[in-house]
């Protein structure tokens, strides 16, 4: 008897490892999903486009390109409203760049003490230097706390004060009674891992839903006609296959292009796909110049070593071993604001007092100090050299240089999230199309960002996106008919790049991009350095007709890929450079030598009392709309005026921030 | 219900009395010209083969049961030593298996509450923001 049941048992269990889980119904939109093989039915192939490229078709309610941060959160908050939501991404979603994001986000939860949006708000407004559109910031400073709360509903474990409250700290430039109260205290975080935590909440809660996940599908355009976006094609890495997702809404969440310069924090995969594709479609960038540097990123790593170190007492030393910001900065020496370090360091490199083989980098000493204090007050940091710069803190000194952060600039979209273009002095809005993300320009950080902003920027923009899109659309809806070949030009640019036969490689032409970009549209910025620069890179964008590549494949061709990722890298760079080029003021990151002050269109450090205001084309208070030829590589660019209002009519609800001198 | 331990034994016991037969009998010669010792072992082989396909029959549930609860409590073969892999010949950065390890820079707090300001489930180490920026381990995170 014993026996028999034995023996039934292990039959059961035999039988039951071939049972597949059940697809569970739609209609109920409670219970827990599973689908884990795509909806069936939806794809059909057809050789539209080419013989030799079968395209694999799909259609559906809506299309998210990206799965970091932003590109989670829209995907997700369309799936919970009910469309059949794809989220095409190069990365699994878990490995996007929004993991390194280690730092807080911020939110006037008036935990640690009364606290307010508006003056969230005015922060914010203050570190844009006046280019943010204000519309856009108040709605992401007023919808801060539900969306901090919102992920804390979610299950991201934020760190808690005694009475279980979130805990906030003080970063980022924020202060109270704009301005003038004091520290404020808002920045919210997961131990040491705030990003991290996020992506991670953000790709469980995502599972919830019936959101299709299409991973290590390379997006390689939108696909447009008469001006309405109408979905993506894209590229299966795996298989090779070319697969077109149909949607009346895309939103684009690639993130930034930090590959462009040659020392930067952004992961290997942050290339600017999402600007790229837009800039192909006709469609212009915003606000692409402004970049945000730190003086201190280890040569070649690419990791950034903290000012605590230059305020324990570390220096900056040249080639000749002398402590070079003596000259620079008498009183305040190493000390110095971030943007006078970078460009002294940026200056000492270009007269040729830099150190190692190209003398290309400076020298960060800190052996001079006594080790236990280096120890005890900075912690870990003799690890951070040994295993990024291969150095023994204690003896040599770190090699450092100006590195790459974060980008301000992007795709253009209005606080909504819509992606929009300026014809005729109007904002029009192009049906169809979001943005959101590092990628999207709301603008929230007009030409400066402030410290834990961006996780914020990521989370409130991509559910921006999702509730514009179910405003305005109702999942089901029929889509409005395509030319069969569209996306042709795509597959011939991907053929074309698949069989370069030209003379130099992929990675000697993104090399010499990015020693261009680091040498000329760095901090240190003059006229004759960027002009040197736009040609340099014209020439550079030349030699991408001389390409060469090796993998003639189609199955996992990472040379094909990362020759498109230097297509998209190239087209970013261009028109960071020559739109540096053209603004001839200093304002927040974008600092030129030649051109110091900022210009708007009233003279605000004197009286405004009878100043003539100066007229749009003379003043620099405005955002650049860049657009590229994609042939030539040649840019051309067009300006749109600020938003100045905010969003509510009322000005004792939220009044807008007049222009002010900046200083902290 | 007969357990492991003892259907083993029961089966190791017969098993040892077969071989001690063969090994006393020289098996294949004798078996010829020994008929009958050839028909003994003949029926200690059936009645061995029959009790080992019950024993061993119980002996794979059983085992099954057994091996996975032994994986879930830890001793997996008691008697045998631990596979060891080959070292690679150590790098620039490896650092001894006795060596303090990174985890040590930065010590837990009591139940993972801040003394200092209080915060439950906070950055470890240093106030991550003191410098204006927010830095771990000498890496500038965020500014």
């Amino acid at each position: 008897q014993m026996r028999f049941c034995l023996f039934l048992t292990i039959k059961i269990n035999h039988f039951c490892c071939f049972i597949q889980l059940p697809v569970v119904c739609q209609t109920s939109n409670r219970k827990l999903h599973f689908s884990i093989y795509r909806k069936r039915g939806d794809a059909k192939v057809s050789d539209a486009i080419s013989t030799q490229y079968p395209v694999v078709d799909h259609e559906l309610d809506a299309v998210v390109v990206g799965a970091g941060g932003a590109g989670l959160r829209a995907a997700f908050g369309l799936s919970e409203a009910g469309f059949n939501t794809a989220c095409v991404t190069k990365l699994f979603p878990t490995r996007s760049h929004t993991v390194a994001a280690q730092g807080g986000i911020n939110a006037a939860l008036g935990n640690m003490e009364d606290d307010d949006w508006r003056w969230h708000f005015y922060d914010t407004v203050k570190g844009s230097d006046w280019l943010g559109d204000q519309d856009a910031i108040h709605y992401m400073t007023e919808q801060a706390s539900a969306a901090v709360v919102e992920l804390e509903n979610f299950g991201m474990p934020f760190s808690r004060t005694e009475e279980g409250r979130i805990y906030q700290r003080a970063f980022g430039g924020q202060s109270l009674k704009f301005g003038k109260g004091g520290q404020a205290h808002r920045c919210c975080c997961v131990a040491d891992r705030t990003g991290h935590s996020l992506l991670h909440t953000l790709y469980g809660r995502s599972l919830r839903y019936d959101t299709s996940y299409f991973v290590e599908y390379f997006a390689l355009d939108l696909l447009m006609e008469d001006g309405e976006c109408k979905g993506v094609i894209a590229l299966c890495m795996e298989d090779g296959s070319i697969h077109r997702f149909r949607a009346k809404n895309t939103v684009i969440a690639t993130g930034g292009y930090g590959r462009t310069y040659f020392s930067c924090t952004s992961a290997h995969t942050s290339t600017g796909d999402g600007n790229a594709m837009v800039t192909r479609a006709g469609l212009p960038c915003q606000d692409l110049e402004f970049v945000q540097f730190h003086p201190t990123g280890i040569y070649g790593a690419g990791c950034l070593i903290t000012e605590g170190c230059r305020g324990e007492g570390g220096i900056l030393i040249n080639n000749e071993g002398e402590r070079f910001m003596e000259r620079y900065a008498p009183n305040a020496k190493d000390l110095a604001s971030r943007d006078v370090v970078s460009r002294s360091m940026t200056i000492e490199i270009r007269e040729g007092r830099g150190v190692g083989p190209d003398k290309d980098h400076v020298y960060l000493q800190l052996h001079h100090l006594p080790p236990q204090q280096l120890a005890a007050r900075l912690p870990g940091i003799s690890e951070t050299a040994m295993i990024f710069a291969g150095v023994d803190v204690t003896k040599e000194p770190i090699p450092v240089l100006p590195t790459v952060h974060y980008n301000m600039g992007g795709i253009p979209t209005n606080y909504k999230g819509q992606v929009i273009t300026h014809k005729d002095g109007e904002d029009t809005v192009v049906p169809g199309l979001y943005a959101c993300g590092e990628a999207g320009c709301a603008s929230v950080h007009g030409a400066n960002r402030l410290g834990a902003n961006s996780l914020l920027d990521l989370v409130v923009f991509g559910r921006a996106c999702a509730l514009t899109i179910a405003e305005t659309n109702t999942p089901g809806e029929k889509l409005s008919p395509l030319k069969p070949n569209a996306g042709q030009a795509s597959v011939a640019n991907l053929d074309k790049i698949r069989f370069a036969n030209g003379s130099t490689r992929t990675s000697e032409i993104r090399l010499n991009m990015q020693k261009t970009m680091q040498s000329h549209a760095a901090v240190f910025r003059t006229g004759d350095v960027l002009k040197e620069g736009c040609d340099k890179m014209d020439s550079i964008y030349k030699s991408l007709d001389d390409i060469k590549t090796f993998d003639r494949g189609i199955v996992w061709n990472t040379d094909l890929v990362e020759t498109l990722e230097l297509q998209n890298l190239m087209l970013n760079a261009v028109q960071t450079i020559v739109s540096a080029e053209a603004r001839t003021e200093s304002r927040g990151a974008h600092a030129r030598e030649d051109f110091k002050d900022r210009v708007d269109e009233y003279d605000y450090s004197k009286s405004l009392q009878g100043a003539g205001t100066k007229p749009f084309e003379q003043h620099w208070r405005k955002h650049t709309l860049s657009y590229v030829d994609p042939k030539t590589g040649k840019v051309i660019l067009e300006y749109r005026p600020v938003i100045d209002s905010s969003l509510s009519l009322n000005a004792e609800e939220c009044a807008a921030i007049p222009p002010a001198i900046r200083s902290y | 219900m007969m357990t492991r331990a003892s259907s083993f034994s029961i089966v190791k016991t017969f098993l040892s009395c077969v071989i001690f037969c063969c090994d006393k009998g020289k098996a294949h010669n004798r078996l010829v010209q020994h008929p009958r010792k050839m028909s003994l072992l003949h029926v200690c082989c059936t009645t061995v083969r029959g009790f080992v396909k019950k024993g061993l029959f119980l002996e794979s549930t059983y085992t099954a049961c057994h091996r996975t609860a032994g994986y879930a409590s830890g001793g997996v073969a008691k008697d045998k030593e631990p596979l060891k892999k080959a070292k690679t010949p150590q790098g620039r950065f490896d650092m001894d298996e006795t060596e303090s390890k990174s985890k040590v820079v930065f010590e837990r707090f009591p139940d993972d509450v801040n003394p200092e300001t209080k915060e439950k489930g906070g950055p470890r180490g240093p106030d991550p923001t003191r410098y204006g920026d927010w830095e771990r381990k000498g890496r500038c995170i965020d500014f």
